[in-house]
């Protein structure tokens, strides 16, 4: 339970970033989430994963502040990163 | 917790007598009179031409509420206006000496006349009246460097918890490094106090964005990448967290100082020039001397990798995010942030420390950097404009 190395910044993220390496299959809780979610991927030390589904243009919450948007639909417990999403200037510069 | 009442009515938490060269061939006489008087520290300017970025950090150096009393020491026929200097210094109301080592005979006798200047002021600054003081009293700097991919994570976040409840109960905190906050543009802005902050603070991420243009740097590297980080938005948010979520209260341009209490950005970003790229940081020293000028009296310092940074004139309080380094290089980190990363801390607990121990060092505990003589200064030449507002 709060064995598994993760953590939230801001209780409006809707990713949290592993602390260690952590195998597909991990169980993660945390306060303020309703159910612990099952890690469909596994995620590497410093990166992201998903709180909960996230759907196209969606905007991706890290600190409280969102840091991109999201380009393939994403499933919870999934790794959220370049194949999955785009920051809001590359995005805007991209046009 | 007490402080230095001085004349102009700032307070120090330090009490040093500062021995300050105007060239680089007047070291060597600065050096042995700080050398041989306990409590005098040196720093300088090596440049014959004057710069008018390094002589403003020269005044506001001097005028710095850590330092007691000033003794500027010239070769004689460099550029640079000693006179001037000496002036706006003094208009602090402390004491300032200067001496040309070409008029007072050479190397011994400047030697001797320092040291006797140096044993009064220090004896003199002895006297200086003690008065309570409390967060609203003092400033805070803010800096990151050796950062890894733990920082966002732990060193920063932390600190910033502690600077926010800081400023809560009344103190001020200035950050910088302004290029590095590209990404976070509208967030920036988002949080600038009212219309004018907000204007400057739009006009600084223009020059930050042409100079992070032109020299192809700020961005996100395949390292970062392979450390996690997706977006430029999230790594600028990853150095931006140090500074807290508090609004911003105003822009500070290099040498100025905040006006009240609260959050301030000092954009010490110059002019795109055609023939010449402003310098921005050329080190981590030299972006701690522009807080020190903006009347920091303490340093902030995050770090992953691991630094050994410290100030001539002022505490830095070292904070460190990775466990790995925080073991290597224990005796340089005042606040272990690694725990974060173990599972074994919060970021609330290891701010909490943090802000237990800015108050501790600011009454006068030595921070480790202190303790271990770390003394640096880096004042360069800074072209294009770098200092507009002199």
């Amino acid at each position: 339970m709060q064995n598994t190395r993760v953590i939230r910044l801001h209780e409006k993220d809707n990713v949290a970033t592993a602390l260690e390496d952590l195998p597909t299959g991990t169980s993660i809780s945390l306060p303020n989430l309703a159910e612990p979610i099952l890690l469909i991927q596994d995620i590497k030390f410093g990166h992201k994963f998903a709180l909960s589904n996230l759907a196209v243009e969606e905007r991706v919450y890290k600190y409280g502040v969102p840091i991109g948007i999201v380009t393939q639909s994403i499933k919870a417990g999934e790794h959220v990163h370049l194949q999955n999403l785009i920051g809001m200037q590359q995005k805007r510069s991209r046009g | 917790m007490k402080g230095y009442k001085r004349s102009d009515g700032r307070i120090g938490i330090r009490n040093h007598v500062a021995v300050i060269y105007t060239v680089e061939c007047a070291h060597h006489v600065a050096d042995s009179i700080a050398r041989s008087v306990p409590g005098v520290e040196v720093l300088g300017y090596k440049g014959c031409y004057s710069d008018p970025y390094a002589f403003r950090m020269l005044v506001e150096l001097g005028k710095h509420p850590n330092v007691a009393g000033v003794i500027i020491v010239r070769l004689g026929c460099e550029s640079t206006d000693v006179d001037l200097l000496a002036e706006r210094i003094a208009s602090s109301g402390k004491r300032v000496e200067r001496m040309s080592i070409q008029e007072i005979g050479g190397t011994l006798a400047s030697i001797q006349q320092g040291k006797n200047w140096a044993e009064e002021m220090v004896r003199e600054a002895e006297q200086t009246q003690m008065v309570d003081i409390t967060a609203k009293d003092l400033i805070l700097g803010v800096e990151c460097g050796g950062s890894d991919a733990t920082s966002g994570l732990s060193a920063n976040p932390s600190t910033g918890w502690a600077v926010d409840r800081f400023i809560e109960q009344g103190g001020t905190v200035i950050f910088s490094e302004l290029p590095e906050l590209l990404g976070c543009e509208d967030y920036l802005l988002e949080r600038a106090q009212n219309e004018t902050v907000r204007n400057q603070l739009w006009d600084g991420l223009q020059r930050a964005y042409q100079l992070g243009h032109a020299l192809n740097i700020f961005a996100v590297s395949v390292g970062n990448e392979e450390g996690g980080l997706t977006t430029i938005e999230e790594k600028s948010l990853g150095a931006l967290c140090k500074a807290g979520t508090k609004p911003i209260d105003g822009i500070l341009k290099t040498g100025q100082r905040p006006e009240g209490p609260g959050l301030y950005l000092l954009d010490k970003v110059g002019m795109l020039d055609t023939n010449q790229l402003t310098i921005y940081e050329e080190n981590d020293n030299d972006g701690l001397i522009t807080l020190l000028a903006s009347g920091a009296h303490m340093i902030l310092f995050t770090t992953g990798r691991g630094s050994v940074a410290g100030s001539v004139l002022a505490p830095v309080i070292k904070i460190c995010g990775n466990p790995e380094t925080c073991k290597r290089m224990s005796d340089d980190m005042d606040i272990d942030a690694g725990g974060i990363i173990l599972g074994t801390a919060t970021v609330e607990q290891v701010g909490t420390t943090l802000l237990e121990l800015i108050y501790e060092v600011a009454g006068g505990q030595p921070s480790r950097a202190e303790m271990l003589g770390h003394k640096e200064y880096h004042i360069p030449a800074k072209p294009g404009r770098a200092c507009d507002v002199v």
